[in-house]
């Protein structure tokens, strides 16, 4: 009976995207549940095997509940994810279209980065795999996601459609980047260190900050290439401050997790620095480093 | 799982017809081009030689009578300048690779119209850009060569540079190289027998000797006598007067024609627009009102004003009509370049 009862919550936990400690919680909490409505319908007269059928069909349909219990953990995470996916798809599929028939392109790389991309998320989220460490596994998902549908913005658009694939593309990207937010602050285990404001402050700043420091260092190497005839192997110090920003970011998590909570916001000022020590690197050492 | 194995599946399918399509329909890029280019020439008879790209072929055709094909080439050359050979129905055009490398090389031809026949005149190593000759220095070819090919930045393109004047002695058969510049760029080169001179537009920059400097440097009209070509003398135009590309010297009314940006449209791409500026009254005059790319003044031997309106600049495929204005009244009308 307890095997039964097992399998079944596996299959509504399957629907949930939890954690794998909120998971264990879920798991232990259903299976208990059922076996007191086993005992119930015991009580009034039906026996084992009786019994067990029917506090699992009372329960419901063990997908129907999981997506239940998704809906209300983690509200409309399931809807984005898929609205995000299944628009990148359709919406990589038309752009590679009419790039090859209105100018004649064919951007095979970039179709199969955009559906393998897209196809992860939507499989990942149609059916969570649960041995993956999944907001890890979606985050870089979703950020790699990102950088393949911006670099859809960088297609040469000359079509009646332009208007409409750019706008689209860019919904898509900054729906990325809000799911980005979401999955790392709020669909996040209720923890006493993640339910706690200063740590989604400092997940809002730092990701926020990631984003400048990214665009900045893009903008960097873009002007660099443009103008710059020689040195190219400077170019690696532009990264600097972006590594700097993730092992800075890194141990904030991790002296927040050790309750030193504020050297953890202290470090707050560093990363604020980061842009300017990036202006100056561009200053001082790449573009000093240019003939 | 059913219905996830189906959806895989039909992504797999979507996904492979679209790389089918891909590979199917992909039209290369050297066969991109169609339609009118900017290259052009206007003969003493009124006779207008053109080129245009026919799926990405350059073709040459001359619009006398009728319209007729003169010459075309593989989808892999282009043909940099035309000209119309004054007194004579010939045409010269040179033709190099469409992508340039380190080792293309251009080849100068001289169509005899009333054959069709195509004779190559002489090949030289290295990228011709344009050709100029004038009926008063009989039989001196001139035309802009540049020595190396690279690109200063990994993201531009590549682009001819050390440019000098060169000349070729059609009766000859010689060549000889006129100017020992090596400039970053010439363009415009025109020539006058009358003053023993050629024309160019290039960099100002004699005196630019830092980086700031350079990067100041405006585009100016310099002449060169034949006689000492070492010694480029700069046409005198206002001070003030911004970077200037293609031009062309209109000696009976003392004025200098020259392409300048005008301003931005609403996309911020530069409108360039073609202006005057007289020597004696000191007075400069915009010519056009086209807020588009107005190109390669040219001026025809019945006195007017011809010149290439690019209607798509800085889009994907230019789209050229040609243009010829009466100078007298400005009046202007599209010259057609199909039948």
């Amino acid at each position: 009976m307890k095997h039964s009862f097992e399998r079944f919550v596996k299959k509504v936990i399957q629907e949930t995207d939890c954690s794998r400690e909120e998971r264990e919680d879920l798991f232990e909490e259903l299976v208990i549940h059922l076996e007191c409505a086993c005992e119930d319908f015991k009580g009034n007269g039906y026996n084992e095997e009786e019994a067990a059928q029917l506090a699992m069909r009372n329960f419901g349909d063990g997908k129907y509940v999981g997506r239940t219990l998704q809906h209300a953990m983690y509200p409309f995470r399931r809807e984005m994810l898929l609205t995000l996916s299944i628009g990148s798809l359709i919406l990589t599929y038309a752009i590679f279209l009419s790039q090859l028939f209105v100018m004649g392109d064919s951007h095979i790389g970039w179709l199969l980065l955009g559906v393998l991309t897209s196809s992860s998320i939507l499989f990942l989220t149609l059916r969570p795999v649960a041995s993956l460490n999944r907001r890890a596994v979606m985050n870089t998902l979703l950020v790699v996601h990102g950088f393949v549908m911006a670099a859809g913005l960088l297609l040469d658009f000359d079509s009646p459609y332009s208007m409409i694939f750019a706008t689209l593309d860019t919904l898509i990207v900054l729906l990325a980047v809000v799911l980005i937010f979401r999955t790392t602050i709020y669909d996040v285990p209720a923890t006493e260190v993640n339910l706690r404001t200063g740590t989604k402050f400092i997940h809002y700043f730092n990701l926020s900050m990631g984003i400048l420091l990214t665009l900045g260092t893009l903008f960097f190497l873009y002007a660099f290439l443009i103008f710059a005839s020689d040195g190219y192997w400077v170019l690696w110090k532009l990264f600097v401050p972006l590594a700097f920003w993730g092992i800075v970011y890194a141990v904030q998590l991790i002296l927040l997790n050790y309750g030193r909570k504020k050297i953890a916001y202290s470090f707050t000022a560093v990363q604020l620095l980061m842009p300017v020590v990036l202006f100056v690197f561009w200053i001082l050492v790449v573009r000093g480093g240019a003939s | 799982m059913k219905r996830m194995i189906g959806l895989a599946v039909g992504i797999l399918i979507v996904t492979s017809v679209c790389i089918f399509f891909g590979f199917t329909f992909q039209v290369p890029e050297e066969e991109k081009q169609q339609g009118v280019t900017g290259i052009f020439d206007v003969s003493d008879t009124g006779d207008i030689g053109f080129v245009t790209y026919e799926d990405g072929k350059p073709t040459l055709y001359v619009k006398s009578n009728g319209i007729r094909q003169v010459a075309q080439l593989p989808p892999n050359q282009e043909i940099s300048d035309v000209i119309m050979m004054p007194g004579q129905k010939k045409v010269l055009y040179v033709n190099s690779d469409k992508t340039l490398s380190e080792t293309s090389k251009s080849i100068v031809h001289e169509v005899d119209l009333s054959t069709g026949s195509d004779e190559v005149l002489f090949e030289k190593d290295a990228i011709i850009t344009e050709l100029a000759l004038d009926v008063a220095l009989e039989n001196q070819l001139f035309y802009l060569q540049a020595d190396i090919y690279l690109n200063y930045s990994p993201v531009a393109s590549a682009y001819p540079h050390e440019f000098d004047v060169h000349s070729y002695d059609l009766k000859e058969k010689t060549q000889k190289q006129l100017t020992d510049l090596k400039k970053y760029n010439m363009t415009s080169l025109q020539v006058s027998g009358k003053e023993k001179s050629v024309y160019i537009q290039m960099d100002d920059d004699a005196d630019a000797n830092t980086a700031e400097e350079v990067f100041e440097t405006k585009q100016r009209i310099f002449q060169i006598p034949l006689a000492q070509p070492d010694q480029p003398k700069k046409l005198f135009i206002p001070k003030d007067t911004e970077d200037l590309y293609d031009f062309v010297l209109v000696p009976a009314h003392s004025l200098l024609i020259y392409q300048a940006v005008s301003g931005t449209n609403s996309k911020g791409t530069y409108e360039y627009e073609l202006f005057s500026y007289n020597w004696e009254t000191k007075e400069a005059k915009q010519l056009t009102f086209q807020k588009n790319y107005a190109a390669r003044p040219l001026l025809g031997d019945d006195g007017q004003l011809y010149y290439m309106m690019d209607y798509n600049f800085a889009g994907r495929s230019p789209e050229y009509e040609l243009f010829r204005m009466n100078l007298e009244d400005g009046e202007t009308e599209q010259v057609q370049l199909t039948e």
